[in-house]
């Protein structure tokens, strides 16, 4: 039985018997079972030249006999000769082999023991009881298991009980605050979303950083399956990236290899760290059968809400006419933003009112739009074990709907592994996972308005009566013309999120088999052969009359997508752990063939012949059909070694050379080694320090080399839209290079595990610096060159950094415990040089494509942290009292426009999480809290909702409340139908100005004597929030809407109870366990409107830093049952 | 049991399959050329791939700059919604004049290669007058510009040095020169033209197109070098390889469905209402009782009631607010609503202007010709070019009717005799007829400062037209020497700096 599903309450019992522990333990249950039946079968054959020695092995502590201690014939040369078990008490009787020199006696939970031979009868043997926070196994590259002491690197693993109960969708999200150093960014992109992972910042200019992921040997790439940008370059639809797919009920455990050191051994793709995630199996469960079952219901609700203002509806500059929606002028009819009349109940004719009614605000249309979220995930797992079989299969049903109408997720996941052991030499195992999920709906979280619901929320009038918009289509005209409050610019949010939908469904296919030979007790050969295989479909669908489609006239895309990636794995490990007591290696070689596949169909229909028939078939305009095949391999050869001194210390070295397809042929191996030493100081040195339990060095020198895209060597021709029959060829304005050399990563870290009182307190510290340099980048071009860019080897980028790692268990009763962890991590990137002449590189040339002006770019600056949010700053007062105040003109901000200026990085000073675990019986209690300091992030929904006028703007210190002092010219006088009061000539008699004040921005003008005084001209509010915030609709004007990106998150809060095995077991169960949970529970910041725990998606890349029109975030909470048969 | 020296054996047996793999690998890696072979795209196309390309986006791109400026910034459009360009704040959208040329200039440099390395001369004359014309476009707008190192990354000339404007018009290799050799490629020409969008590979219009072109460059420098400007004109209007008529002018005809639409087809309503007719156009065009304002712009009262009568109104540049009638019918198709019969063309250069070139280089004595007959032919060619047979007969706006062309021309405020001012009458006419080609009526204006008009209101530019543009952030960031030698070159980089063009 998995143990994650005991109670929680006796997991430590359960650790301690979960039979892993360092790494010579490793081999142990095979020989252990060798030993057994050599021991049978020998019995015979030494009985006559063998003497009888007989004695006890106990707990040295205790001095209790040890039950079912293993003791083991070693010749001189350390080959085993069989061995023989105690029995219940411990007791031995040995008939030990002519041509034994020593024996090795081992039992679970204890260090194992070496003793030189002769034996007398009556020896007592004393084992050490290993001790328990020792035993950390964790898993490295290539699947072996070591024993924490003995790694030179930081690893951070986390248990299934660290993740246990209501999944998040995204598997990743979980890791969030609990690991030193690696930053997790969910984001409210809805349903699928992805999460940006990064380990030890951010090294790469071409804006890949995702860790590689590796499920049970097999390496899947995180990327985001999202090509593209969906339907125009401001999409936000987030399909999720690779790993989310995992079913989290499997995992047994997830190591995070912390920078190259940890991973050289996997390849160019580890150069960003690796994350190891390792499934559920019966090997380690209990004999026999057992059935375990999970089932979550988790609801959602938004956590975040802008700050809706209620005090001025629809219209501009105080005035408002509704006619028909479909004048921008006139009297502001069709005007949407929320700059018109205070809502004061006066009587203005409205959308859908028939006449005059009350202006009055509709405080909870946004609230009211979005419905609770639901997910609900059943998990059963069937596990088999005997002693030389298992089997594990497992079945997993998610439904989630989203926050947005009509947006869902469903997935299933069946995983199937097991393992088995013939003649005690081969062992076989494998396993796959078939998951196969998609979406209705996934909703678009960009600023575009095809389909975005947050476009139109950016603008919607405050006076607007949601439910007025539910039936979403003109009466008359079902299926051909949307019904909106006006018709020039935003879309129905009703009829987008039931018409414009983006589906998809994926099938994914992961699995690997595995043959293991012991070919000497000393030896073993491993092959291995995995293969990841996705296959999806993807339709985005807009509605005829959608506004942002082509001429209005709808559209349909469908894009088929395709990848797999096999690798095949020889590994031949010779392993010698008794050459001395002082001196143990193993040494292992490999081989690895990688092969990649990719494909994209994507067909797109040009507005619509027959409405709602989406099909391409129905276009009105040329059928566009794109296609994108890709090719990779990469051919590798690795070793490593290992090598122990007295079990202390400990010298690791890898090296691996590849060959990749991608890279021009006479430039195309590239060799990286890898070098470790770490010593047990404790262990090597007596301290006499009784509050020292255990004291560890560590240091570390790593390369990693790196590839590129295939067909970047050769400039090719882009297919331009045919023109009628006419083929239409451009020339890629990227220029590709046939010069290109690997990239290189190196990386240096030291650190230290102390341990203290017992156990009772863990500070582990790890310091690194990583330099990527000859990066295979596209230098950007001047447009004057004819291209946009070239690739090209260059910069050089240094993240230096610290992470920290505290845990301690301040209480430890007998029924009450309260454990703290606690961990910290900083990191300092900076860019150390770009190409030649190059001051400053385009990460991201141009954020937001939609929009005009001068653009926000993220961009790496030489001597500046990598990713810099720049944009266009106003003139400012570079000296004197007023310094850094902004200059005002005719009472507007000027905008600086000569200079494009950094608003900062977006990557914090440092990041932390704080988690407590209270136990009392039965109950276990955790609350989490993490957060960020530092950095910074642009946000979009801001800067473009207080455009909007729709909030009221106090939760930005700068600019402060926009209410108040609102101008308002000559305001209409109403009729008796609630439109605009005229004469006889139709001309409309104005009312009396309200003198209700006006803005006067904060900053300074020029004075009569050119010199600096306070700005006191009073402007429209509208045209002053317009400059300051988006520069009009340059929307180039990074640095007002750019915030210090500071949070704090109450993550995680879970309580369990763990029912009483008695009363569990009365009712024919093994366990029961109930948990309340709660994630995302408090949000703590002073990022105006936003959860700042937010990314944009551009050109297929997660991008920090700038936030996109994202759907607010949300705080889930449910119960989660578990129990097993 | 194996004893030590068997395991020796055995290990080095182990190490030998290492090295083996080892050579394995090595060898496995020959079909990486394979593997690594673009399957999506070529690496070389024929010329007949490149001429759509090169004249598709290098016409879309005057189209929407003719939209977006060259119709507001002379008002015969206004801009009623993202204003600065009414508002002449022209910091910050210098790049969409600068962006899209360059990067049409690609594709017309990878026409030019392909043409040669072909040995296809009327392929080869199409790539040069491409090129003339938009780097004419490029330092009309901006004054100095790269010019002979540009379009050379591909030969590793990453940071192009800016030419003189002089020396892009006149030099050896300039404008005009290749305008010249262009047409002398073409007229000689017994290469078949394959991919030819415009005039569907008649490499003649394409001479015409050439020597038309050059009529506008030699024009465009007139009072810079008068006299070798007369004689350029001279001897291009006596050669006589210039326009006939209508079918002649340099005018994509677009299809009928996307993307090969014209360029405001795929707008978004609100923003196709971005832009109005403007007062100033509405005016001239109702006092002339002129049909072309029916084409241009659609009633205010769209869609009309069957009694209703159509009624413009111009939308005052630079106005906060105001009603404005939307562009004609053949600009965008409003879901519902009326829709042409025929859809805008993108114009490089029509016969009406070449024959409005010929009135006032006849005018100003510059050529032999009859500045009248041209005048006359420019009116007409302008407005047969929207279907003048449909348009005539007709009753203007003010309930005068016409029955014929020369009906129209009879009028005083058209008439070409009654006029006082001859230039000033030629640059209205012309002013109209320029309508969405390009900037090409304002660097009209800007040479002439004919017709004259008042500076928008509510500009933030001191009551001044703008002259130029700004170059572009990029060069600054990007060719950052050139760009600095560039700005001190013509006394640093405003929008109100006399180029060498418009100098004194």
């Amino acid at each position: 039985m998995p143990y994650f599903l005991k109670p929680l309450g006796t997991l430590k019992v359960k650790k301690k018997n979960h039979y892993m522990s360092s790494f010579k333990h490793f081999f142990r249950p095979i020989l252990l079972g060798l030993g057994i039946i050599l021991s049978i079968a020998s019995t015979n054959a030494f009985a006559q030249d063998a003497e009888l020695v007989t004695g006890q092995v106990v707990d040295a502590e205790t001095q209790q006999g040890v039950l079912l201690a293993t003791i083991l014939f070693l010749d001189g040369a350390g080959e085993s000769l069989g061995g023989q078990t105690t029995d219940a008490e411990g007791f031995y009787s040995l008939e030990i082999p002519e041509t034994a020199a020593r024996i090795r006696v081992s039992a679970v939970g204890y260090n194992d023991l070496f003793v030189n031979l002769p034996l007398q009868d009556g020896d007592v043997l004393e084992l050490q009881a290993e001790v328990e926070l020792l035993d950390d196994l964790v898993v490295t590259a290539l699947g072996f298991k070591r024993d924490q002491k003995s790694i030179g690197y930081s690893v951070q693993t986390l248990d299934a009980q660290d993740f246990s109960s209501a999944k998040e969708t995204n598997l990743v999200n979980s890791i969030a605050g609990k690991v030193a150093g690696v930053q997790i960014t969910g984001s409210s992109n809805g349903v699928a979303a992805s999460s940006n992972i990064t380990i030890r910042g951010e090294s790469s200019l071409t804006g890949n950083n995702q860790p590689l992921f590796v499920v049970n040997g097999l390496p899947i790439t995180n990327g985001l399956t999202s090509p593209g940008d969906g339907l125009n370059g401001s999409s936000t639809i987030d399909f999720g990236n690779a790993a989310s797919i995992i079913n989290p009920y499997d995992i047994e455990s997830i190591s995070v290899l912390k920078g190259p050191a940890a991973a050289a051994l996997y390849g160019t793709r580890a150069g960003d760290g690796v994350v190891l995630i390792t499934t559920k199996t019966g090997q380690n469960a209990a004999e026999g059968v057992s059935v375990d079952f999970t089932s979550d219901l988790l609801l959602s609700t938004i956590l975040k809400t802008p700050d809706f203002q209620n005090t001025f509806g629809a219209g501009a500059y105080g005035r408002r006419d509704y006619e028909t929606g479909t004048q921008y002028f006139g009297t502001y009819d069709a005007f949407g933003e929320n700059w018109g009349p205070r809502m004061d109940g006066r009587m203005v004719r409205q959308y859908k009112s028939g006449g005059p009614a009350p202006f009055v605000p509709q405080e909870d249309n946004f609230t009211g739009f979005f419905d609770t979220g639901v997910k609900n995930t059943n998990n059963i797992a069937l596990t088999f074990n005997d002693r030389t079989s298992n089997f594990r299969m497992s079945f997993m049903r998610m439904d989630q709907q989203g926050i947005v109408p009509n947006s869902d997720l469903t997935r299933n996941s069946f995983s199937l592994n097991g393992g088995t052991t013939l003649r005690q030499r081969v062992r076989i195992s494998g396993n796959m996972n078939y998951i196969d999920g998609g979406s209705d709906n996934v909703p678009n979280a960009g600023y575009d308005e095809s389909s975005s619901i947050m476009y139109g929320w950016m603008w919607y009038p405050r006076n607007l009566d949601i439910a007025k918009l539910e039936d979403y289509w003109e009466p008359g005209q079902e299926g051909t013309q949307q019904a909106n409050h006006e018709s020039l610019w935003t879309n129905n949010p009703y009829f987008l999120a039931n018409e414009n939908t983006n589906s998809y469904q994926r099938q994914r296919f992961i699995g690997n088999l595995q043959v293991e030979f012991d070919i000497t007790s000393n030896l073993t050969a491993r092959f291995r052969s995995s293969g990841d295989i996705n296959n999806e479909a993807r339709q985005f669908r807009r509605a005829i009359s959608t506004r942002g489609t082509s001429g209005e006239r709808g559209s349909y895309q469908e894009d088929e997508l395709y990848f797999k990636e096999t690798n095949q794995e020889f590994l031949l490990t010779y392993s010698d752990r008794d050459v001395t007591k002082d001196f143990n290696f193993e040494v292992s070689v490999g081989a690895n063939a990688m092969r990649q596949e990719a494909s994209e169909l994507r067909s797109f229909a040009d507005g619509l012949v027959v409405p709602s028939l989406f099909n391409i078939g129905n276009s009105l305009g040329d059928i566009s059909t794109s296609q994108y095949k890709q090719e990779k391999e990469i051919q590798s050869v690795f070793g490593l070694a290992e090598i122990a001194f007295q079990d202390a210390i400990f010298l690791n070295v890898t090296a691996r050379n590849d060959w990749s397809s991608t890279l021009p042929s006479d430039n195309n191996s590239y060799f990286y080694p890898s070098v470790s030493l770490t010593a047990a100081l404790t262990d090597l040195v007596d301290f006499d320090a009784p509050w020292l339990s255990f004291a560890n060095v560590r240091a570390a020198y790593a390369e990693v080399g790196g590839d590129t895209d295939p067909y970047n060597t050769r400039n090719v021709f882009n297919y331009g839209n045919v023109w009628g029959g006419q083929f239409v060829a451009t020339e890629s304005p990227l220029l590709r290079n046939p010069n290109l050399k690997p990239e290189s990563t190196t990386s240096i870290e030291l650190g230290t595990d102390l341990r203290f009182l017992e156990n009772r307190l863990r500070v582990d510290f790890t310091w690194y610096d990583i330099r990527s340099k000859d990066q295979i980048i596209n230098l950007p071009l001047a447009k004057t060159t004819g291209y946009e860019a070239k690739l090209i080897n260059a910069g050089e980028i240094q993240n230096q950094g610290v992470e920290l790692l505290v845990s301690g268990t301040p209480i430890q009763k007998q029924n009450f415990s309260w454990e703290i962890t606690a961990n910290y991590a900083k990191n300092t990137s900076e860019v150390v040089s770009l190409a030649d002449g190059i001051e400053s590189y385009l990460i991201v040339a141009d954020m937001y494509p939609a929009d005009g002006g001068q653009d926000l770019s993220l961009e790496a600056r030489v001597g500046e942290p990598l990713g810099q949010l720049i944009g266009l700053d106003f003139k400012r007062v570079q000296s004197g009292p007023y310094k850094g105040e902004i200059i005002h003109e005719n009472g507007l901000p000027v905008v600086n426009t000569g200079e494009k200026v950094s608003a900062g990085t977006y990557q914090p000073d440092f990041t932390y999480g704080f988690g407590n675990t209270f136990r009392w019986k039965d109950f276990t209690l955790f609350v989490q809290f993490d957060g960020r300091v530092g950095g910074n992030i642009f946000s979009r929904t801001h800067t473009m909702l207080a455009s909007g006028g729709g909030i009221t703007n106090k939760d930005d210190e700068r600019l402060g409340s926009i209410l108040v002092g609102r101008v308002e010219l000559p305001p209409l006088n109403y009729d008796a139908n609630g439109q605009p009061a005229r004469d006889a000539n139709g001309n409309i008699i104005w009312g009396d100005p309200v003198n209700s004040g006006s803005f006067v921005g904060p900053g300074v003008m020029v004075g009569p004597n050119g010199e600096f005084v306070d700005n006191d001209v009073e402007v429209a509010t509208r045209d002053y929030v317009y400059r300051y915030y988006n520069n009009i609709f340059n929307r180039d004007v990074i640095t007002t809407g750019t915030y210090e990106n500071t949070w704090v998150k109450l993550r995680e809060m879970r309580l369990t109870y763990g029912l009483p095995n008695e009363i569990a077991e009365s009712v024919g169960l093994k366990y029961v366990n109930v948990s309340a949970v709660g994630r995302n529970l408090l949000l703590f910041t002073d990022v105006p409107s936003i959860d700042p725990e937010a990314f944009s998606i551009r050109n297929g890349r997660i991008v920090q830093g700038f936030e996109s029109t994202s759907l607010p975030s949300t705080r889930s909470f449910g119960l989660t049952v578990n129990f097993g048969l | 049991m194996l004893s030590p020296n068997q395991k020796t054996m055995k290990n080095i047996r182990n190490w030998a399959a290492m090295l083996l793999l080892t050579g394995l690998v090595a060898s496995c890696t020959d079909g990486y050329d394979t593997v690594n072979t673009n399957p999506n795209q070529p690496t070389e196309v024929g010329s007949e791939a490149l001429v759509p390309s090169a004249v598709r986006s290098s016409v879309n791109a005057h189209a929407n700059m003719s939209y977006l400026v060259g119709n507001n910034i002379t008002q015969l459009t206004a801009k009623t919604l993202r204003r600065e360009v009414d508002l002449y704040q022209w910091n910050s959208f210098n790049n969409f004049v600068w962006d899209p040329l360059y990067e049409t200039l690609r594709d017309v440099e990878s026409l030019h290669t392909q043409a040669l390395a072909e040995g296809n001369t009327a392929a080869q004359g199409v790539a040069l007058v491409l090129r003339s014309w938009v780097y004419s476009t490029l330092t009309d707008a901006y004054g100095d510009i790269p010019y002979t190192e540009a379009i050379g990354a591909d030969d590793d000339v990453l940071f192009p040095a800016y030419d003189t404007q002089e020396d892009i018009y006149l030099g050896p290799n300039g404008l005009i020169a290749t305008l010249d050799e262009a047409a002398g490629l073409l007229a000689s020409s017994s290469n078949t033209l394959n991919g030819d969008i415009l005039y569907g590979g008649d490499t003649e219009k394409w001479e015409r197109l050439a020597n038309a072109l050059q009529l506008r460059m030699w024009l465009r420098v007139s009072d810079k070098v008068p006299s070798q400007a007369a004689s350029g004109l001279q001897a291009l209007y006596s050669e006589g390889r210039l326009m006939t008529d209508v079918s002649d002018g340099g005018l994509l005809t677009y299809l009928s469905t996307a993307p090969n639409q014209f360029p405001t087809f795929p707008l978004k309503i609100g923003d196709f209402d971005a832009v109005n007719i403007s007062a100033r156009a509405v005016d001239s065009l109702s006092n002339w009782n002129d049909p072309r304002l029916e084409i241009y712009a659609r009633p205010a009262n769209a869609p009309l009631a069957a009694d209703e009568t159509p009624n413009y109104a111009g939308f005052e540049n630079g106005a906060l607010e105001g009603g404005g009638s939307r562009l004609g019918y053949r600009y965008y198709n409003y879901p519902g609503h009326a829709t042409s019969q025929e859809m805008a063309k993108g114009i490089i250069m029509t016969h009406a202007e070449q024959e409005f070139i010929l009135a006032e280089a006849a005018q100003r004595g510059m050529i032999s010709g009859d500045a009248k007959a041209h005048y006359n032919a420019g009116v007409l060619s302008s407005m047969l070019q929207y279907s003048a047979e449909t348009l005539f007969p007709y009753t203007s706006v003010n309930g005068e009717t016409f029955a014929t062309p020369a009906d129209y021309l009879a009028q005083a405020s058209v008439d070409f005799d009654s006029a006082e001012d001859k230039l000033n009458r030629i640059a209205a006419q012309k002013w109209v007829a320029l309508y969405f080609t390009g900037l090409e009526p304002w660097f009209d204006w800007r040479r002439t400062g004919l017709p004259a008009f008042e500076p928008s209101i509510n500009n933030e530019n001191g009551d001044v037209v703008p002259v130029r543009f700004r170059y572009p952030g990029d060069e600054l960031t990007l060719n950052t020497a050139n760009y600095q030698a560039a700005v001190s070159r013509i006394g640093g980089d405003n929008i109100n700096n006399a180029m060498w063009l418009v100098q004194d």
